[in-house]
């Protein structure tokens, strides 16, 4: 009997803790929402996250999204958001998306629109526009513009393209009549944008009106402000300045945010101007408000600044912080403070300094030995809470004791500000994310996976967790990003003690520590997880054999890394190159490259996109040439020495080498002002590619295949970071799961270089946008033809329609992220693509004391003696050899 | 006598606890890393290890280096802290301030020593500029062979402070009234110094000359300064250089099985030092 009873009470038991758990999930961090996720692997420049701040008891939201920037007002926590538009500045959907406009458009309404003067606001509708038909340019033409755009986007976190006095397209009249009619031409007053000539010449009067940004936004008293820079450029002298700086207010009503100046004392700027201005510009970082204070940090003339307004008065006033600190997050503290994040490069470590704002006074308050590179702050006055995100977790500790610091919640992303909520919520948001995180450790995750990403910048372990999130919640994954090269890694440790605290690592495929796992079997067995052998199976067999090791997944490829010069093939081809003209071995293409400058005069194609890198370039060329030759020594199975004939004579032909006959200079001969020419027509070589297909985007150069000789086949090193798991990992299972999923968050260039299913060419973000945009343009420009009268206007009709058509062709050849072209040269290649699986020259460099290099220099100060520098290689590579023995 | 040793246990634990936890169990434990092949499984193959180690032309090689150093430096750290230290027992009390001074090397620390050395002996440096005045040329300090010199001196320079302190102290247990008395039976100061410097100092010398065996074994951080994991100079590459990159490459049954080689070699050497001492003694006490 009693034992019926003891087995009843152990089955009841059983049966409360599979309810238990099963429930997991659902008790898992509870309050933890991702407010808004833009994923960073294949990354939208379209979209971007502004600004977040607290509105009452929940929170604002400023987001730039298809050509709007909107306010999302959340009442609070779990709400959704009230939207209210802010500026509709279309800057890539002219006709907007919504029916009204559409109509508008189609009817013709929108020719016969209003047509403010120029540098009049615009009710709304406004934008910062580049007159036609210069902006008929596809998004992402070539790798610089396509850069350039993504650095709008980028600096879009911050920098709002609101531009007071601009005009809205759709008040544009674009018929021939109205383009050609010196009213509608008044609308973009000469010089604003382009003069006449496309050029500026000397005496060339300079009239416009200051542009008024509003860059960030604030809550004060319930209210909603936001700092409006004036900004002015004089493209004459290329010099720009700033003319003011106004607060304005916003009425939120009827779906809209209203802007008005804000009926507050204006600031004393001018006393500050000189403090806070970095050539001609400024902006206000980290801005947040403590009582009536409004602070913020800035980069001025010395260095960095803390700017502080009072906002009763006006009155601004500065401090300086310390020439030599890298702040990576600045927050108010308590009793009229700041919270500085610090981290240090020499040391490598982080640290939270508090400067108190009345006497300048530092005081470090809290170090953290293994701090990461970046760092969130945000101090909770209602709970004297300081909360920190570092290192890939939210922490808390009240601000009078941070020896309690405590990590209270994940937080994948790589690098966030911090603003805190009523209830223990924090908000943890960048330009694509936003992310809601309680702030209570006991509901937690109950399954914890650490990741050591060893990338430094690689998004795919990040972008992993908004996978799992979905589809695990009883989950949390932590991950520490760091650079390899910068910190080291903890691997051989973690080993040796047999640690099970790193559930992950990414490692480079070539570096001593992965093959030091690799050697010893410390990587465990991927293969029993079905979706990682399936994804395995659809790599290119070249990534597939670095995967495997007897017969078993030891790791899956989550990047690439390598150096490799670029060749851009859409420069070479338009100023006439072929293929067959390209040189086949490294040789050829020494000889090819001497000439090249001869071909390249009087083209608008340069050479290489910087022109200061004639050290760089025959640096790049040395390790390329090396990499090759290791690889081909080990394809063919022979015994690696770098003292040979062949290798020698190619080296010695680098190193003898005038970069300087190509016009390339030192980066010594830089004249500071840091410079880097970048020709819109694109530069036939790139300092560096890392993928076998290129970069993300078209025109940045694809490797070029070259033999080390005549009769050998080429080679391309591809170097790649792998993820592995740790044998003695306590969720191994998990692990893998994650591991599988990263490989649907890939970057897309990895994605196409790995997988051999991936093979659909694909289109810029903005290409349907711009189709729509010219077809638009082009329907509006053939009715006016149809319209023409017979003779001139007939023919300037026609020819502007032509024109529409000629874009519209460009567009469909050239607005690619990834052309059919270059995934078919990708194909090509793919017999001579080979995964480094052992950087011996950066093992033996590592290796190179001061000494050896004075042994290695030659008698010139730019040139390396090749026979010392070779013997050296072999003399260390043998004693790495013999010790393995 | 009981109680006595009853009383020295509370004094005596915290080091030998200190001692087991961290030299002991860790030496006697890592004798079953080094008969594993150091894989995850970490399967037993006997000597295996020890073969292939003691077969490996980079630890021989190693051995053979540190050896030679420990041969050259240890014997040149003995004899000049002794004839150190007996003359600055001489010069007492007036050598107070060379007494403290010569502790000075040891307390700083290595890498700015080193600094200094490689001022010191660059090819355009002071030591190289002194030759050039003295009539001579100038020589490769730190590159070829002659990188020995100054890895030698700066172990001399860095070490020989605490050998000092250890026999001077020797020196001053020693009752003047010996010396009083042998001086007054007519014995020369050769005859004071074998028959009673000697005898009474022996036990501190049998143990400045383990230490500095013991320091000369571990000549590593001077080498790895001046001539990094793998030296360009062969001559420079010791025993711990090839356990440091054993140790990088995750390979620890080669760095514990190198250890275990070594700490035998080391204990044959300190076994015969022992010898030798209680031979000396013999001699020095009961050959009257």
């Amino acid at each position: 009997m009693k034992n019926q009873t003891r087995k009843k009470v152990i089955l009841w038991l059983a049966a409360l803790v599979l309810l238990v758990t099963s429930c997991a999930t659902a008790f898992a961090s509870p309050g933890d929402r991702t407010i808004r996720h833009a994923s960073s692997v294949d990354w939208n420049y379209n979209e971007s996250i502004d600004s977040v701040f607290r509105m009452g008891d929940g929170f604002g939201v400023i987001a730039y999204e298809d050509g709007k920037q909107n306010l999302m007002k959340y009442a609070d926590t779990e709400s959704e958001p009230e939207k209210y538009l802010l500026r509709d500045n279309h800057y890539y959907d002219p006709f907007g998306e919504t029916e009204e406009t559409e109509e508008a458009q189609m009817t013709g309404e929108a020719a016969e629109g209003t047509e403010p003067e120029a540098g009049e606001p615009a009710d709304e509708a406004e934008i910062q526009f580049e007159a036609k038909p210069e902006t008929a340019e596809p998004a992402a033409e070539d790798g610089a513009a396509a850069e350039e755009k993504q650095e709008d986007a980028e600096a879009a976190d911050g920098e709002q393209p609101a531009v007071e006095g601009l005009l809205s397209l759709d008040d544009i009249d674009w018929s021939d009549e109205a383009l050609n009619d010196e009213s509608a031409q008044s609308a973009f007053p000469e010089g604003e944008y382009y003069p006449a000539d496309g050029e500026f010449q000397e005496g060339f009067q300079y009239e416009h009106e200051t542009s008024y940004y509003t860059q960030n936004w604030f809550m004060w008293n319930g209210e909603l402000y936001g700092i409006a820079v004036g900004q002015d450029w004089n493209p004459t002298t290329g010099e720009q300045s700033v003319e003011g700086v106004k607060l304005k207010h916003y009425k939120l009503e009827d779906g809209k945010a209203t802007e008005e100046d804000a009926d507050l004392p204006e600031w004393d700027y001018d006393k500050v101007s000189g403090e806070v201005e970095s050539y001609g510009s400024f902006y206000l970082n980290d801005i947040c408000v403590a009582g009536d204070t409004l602070i913020g940090q800035t980069w001025g003339a010395g260095g960095n600044v803390i700017m502080t307004v009072d906002l009763k008065t006006g009155s601004c006033s500065t401090m300086n912080m310390s020439m030599d600190v890298n702040v990576i997050a600045f927050t108010a503290g308590p009793e009229g403070s700041v919270l500085l994040g610090i981290y240090d490069w020499n040391t490598q470590k982080g640290s939270i300094i508090r400067k108190n704002l009345s006497d300048g006074k530092e005081e470090t308050i809290k170090e953290f030995e293994n701090g990461s590179q970046s760092m969130g702050l945000c101090y909770d006055a209602e709970t004297d809470t300081l909360y920190v995100f570092q290192s890939g977790e939210l922490w808390k500790a009240p601000m009078a004791d941070l020896t309690k610091l405590e990590a209270v919640n994940d937080c994948p992303l790589t690098d966030c500000h911090l603003t805190v909520l009523p209830k223990g919520f924090v908000l943890a948001w960048n330009s694509s994310n936003i992310l809601l995180r309680n702030t209570d450790p006991s509901v937690r995750g109950t399954t914890m996976l650490h990741v050591e990403d060893n990338t430094g910048y690689n998004q795919t372990m990040s972008e992993t967790v908004f996978s799992l999130n979905e589809k695990r919640g009883d989950l949390s994954v932590v991950i520490r990003q760091q650079y390899e090269w910068m910190s080291g890694t903890n691997v051989l440790t973690d080993m040796m003690n047999k640690d099970s605290s790193t559930d992950i690592y990414v490692l480079p495929y070539e570096g001593t520590d992965f093959n030091a796992l690799k050697k010893r079997g410390y990587l465990a067995d991927l293969s029993d997880n079905a979706e990682i052998a399936d994804c395995v199976n659809r790599m290119y067999p070249y990534i597939q054999d670095a995967m495997k090791q007897d017969g078993k997944i030891i790791c899956v490829p989550v990047g690439l890394s390598g150096q490799t010069m670029g060749f851009n093939y859409k420069a070479w081809s338009k100023i006439g190159g072929t293929e067959e003209e390209l040189p086949k071995t490294w040789d050829e293409f020494l000889d090819w490259l001497e000439k090249l400058p001869e071909r390249l005069a009087g083209t608008e194609v340069k050479l290489t996109q910087d022109e200061y890198m004639a050290d760089s370039m025959s640096g790049m060329l040395f390790s390329n040439i090396v990499y090759e030759y290791q690889i081909m020594k080990d394809s063919k199975g022979e015994e690696l020495v770098f003292n040979t004939p062949l290798l020698k004579k190619l080296l010695d032909r680098v190193n003898n080498f005038d970069f300087r006959a190509l016009g390339l200079k030192s980066w010594t001969e830089n004249d500071g002002d840091n410079t880097v020419y970048y020709s819109e027509n694109g530069a036939v070589l790139s300092p560096y590619t890392t993928s076998p297909m290129g970069q993300e985007y078209e025109g940045y150069g694809e490797p070029m295949p070259l033999s080390l000789e005549e009769g050998e086949d080429p080679i391309i090193p591809v170097q790649i970071y792998v993820a592995c798991v740790n044998p003695f990992s306590e969720h191994a299972a998990e692990a893998k799961e994650f591991l599988a999923l990263a490989m649907d968050n890939l970057e897309m260039i990895a994605r196409y270089s790995f997988f051999a299913d991936q093979t659909e060419p694909l289109r810029d973000f903005s290409y349907e946008q711009q189709k729509k945009m010219y077809e638009k343009y082009r329907d509006l420009a053939v009715k006016d033809a149809e319209k023409a009268e017979e003779g001139e206007e007939k023919i300037q009709a026609e020819a502007i329609v032509k024109s529409w058509d000629e874009d519209l062709e460009r567009l469909e050849t050239e607005s690619w992220r990834l052309s059919p072209e270059r995934i078919e040269r990708y194909q090509k290649i793919l017999p001579f693509c080979k995964v480094l699986d052992h950087d011996f020259q950066r093992e033996v460099q590592n290796t190179i004391t001061a000494q050896d290099a004075q042994l290695m220099g030659g008698e010139e100060d730019d040139n390396i003696n090749i026979e010392n520098f070779l013997n050296l290689m072999d003399q260390k590579m043998q004693m790495i050899r013999d010790e393995g023995k | 006598m009981y109680k006595k040793f009853r009383l020295a246990w509370p004094f005596l634990l915290p080091g030998l606890a200190g001692l087991l936890i961290f030299y002991g169990i860790p030496f006697v434990g890592g004798i079953w890393y080094s008969v594993t092949d150091g894989k995850v499984q970490n399967a037993f193959v006997g000597l295996e290890n020890y073969i292939s180690v003691w077969n490996n032309t980079m630890f021989q090689m190693g051995l053979k280096n540190t050896m030679e150093l420990s041969l050259i430096c240890a014997p040149l750290l003995f004899l000049l802290s002794f004839v150190l230290a007996a003359g600055l027992h001489r010069i007492r009390p007036a050598g107070g301030f060379f007494r403290s001074g010569v502790l000075l090397p040891y307390l700083m620390p290595s890498s700015a020593i080193l600094l200094i050395w490689l001022i010191w002996f660059d090819f355009r440096g002071p030591v190289n500029r002194l030759l050039v005045a003295l009539g001579g040329t100038r020589v490769d300090w730190l590159v070829g062979p002659e990188a020995r010199l100054p890895v030698i001196l700066l172990f001399l320079w860095k070490n020989l402070g605490f050998c000092v302190v250890i026999f001077m102290s020797a020196l001053q247990s020693i009752p003047e009234s010996l010396y009083e008395y042998a001086t007054l039976e007519g014995a020369s100061f050769m005859k004071q110094t074998f028959r009673i410097t000697l005898p009474l100092a022996i036990p501190s010398a049998f143990l400045v000359a383990i230490l500095s065996f013991v320091n000369a074994f571990r000549i590593f951080k001077e080498v790895y300064f001046i001539a990094g994991a793998y030296p360009n100079e062969p001559l420079l590459y010791t025993l711990q250089n090839y356990m440091s990159n054993m140790y990088n490459q995750l390979s620890y049954q080669n760095v514990t099985t190198a250890a275990y080689i070594f700490a035998v070699i080391v204990f044959l050497l300190f076994g015969v030092l022992f010898l030798s001492q209680r031979s000396a003694l013999k001699r020095l006490n009961g050959g009257d």
